[in-house]
């Protein structure tokens, strides 16, 4: 591999190991102060606080992404591409399962990232192998 | 047009992953036309010399 690939692969997974430290403790703390907080402006800062780890996270691969050879960004958005359809899917399958009252899944919007960026991960693998 | 380069020495002078330079040479994937002009400028060869179409292309 690249000198150059190989050094944006270290610095993005640094970058992800922060942001994911971030997330965390801005959570831990966001729910914390949360819990005595009437509904107003400033429990709508504590609640959208986690998601500024994230915009450093998607800034960050995106800027990986950037740095990437063009095969690998090929299977990347390939990947982006297979994850968008399954999504969709899964989404109307979700919401046609609660518009009918077969069952209410709580929270499903707190699973969407997690859901699309394991299974861009696994999609990835599967089309570009492990070290792309 | 044989050269004593590693697939890690080769990713290196074309600024690619490894695993790219392997698929290129198993004929997996197809590059673009600057990456096939950078391998032949580095094997100082033609394109042509260097990929031939498929059958039927």
């Amino acid at each position: 591999m690249s000198e150059r690939i190989k050094k944006a692969g270290r610095r993005h997974t640094v970058e992800m190991l922060i942001a994911a430290l971030l997330y965390m403790a801005v959570l831990i703390g966001s729910l914390s102060i949360a819990k005595g907080i009437e509904p107003g402006p400033m429990l709508a800062l504590l609640a959208i606080a986690p998601v500024l780890p994230m915009v450093y996270a998607c800034y960050a691969f995106y800027r990986f992404y950037r740095q990437m050879d063009e095969m690998q960004k090929r299977i990347s958005a390939d990947a982006a591409a297979l994850t968008l359809m399954a999504v969709i899917l899964a989404s109307l399958t979700l919401a046609f399962l609660e518009r009918f009252g077969v069952f209410v899944f709580d929270d499903a919007l707190m699973w969407l990232a997690p859901f699309m960026i394991g299974l861009w991960g696994l999609i990835r693998i599967a089309i570009g192998g492990r070290d792309c | 047009m044989e050269r004593s380069w590693s697939q890690a020495d080769l990713a290196e002078k074309l600024d690619v992953s490894r695993q790219t330079v392997n698929s290129l040479e198993r004929g997996k994937y197809d590059p673009s036309l600057p990456l096939a002009f950078k391998i032949a400028r580095l094997f100082e060869t033609s394109i042509e010399h260097v990929f031939q179409p498929k059958q039927g292309e």
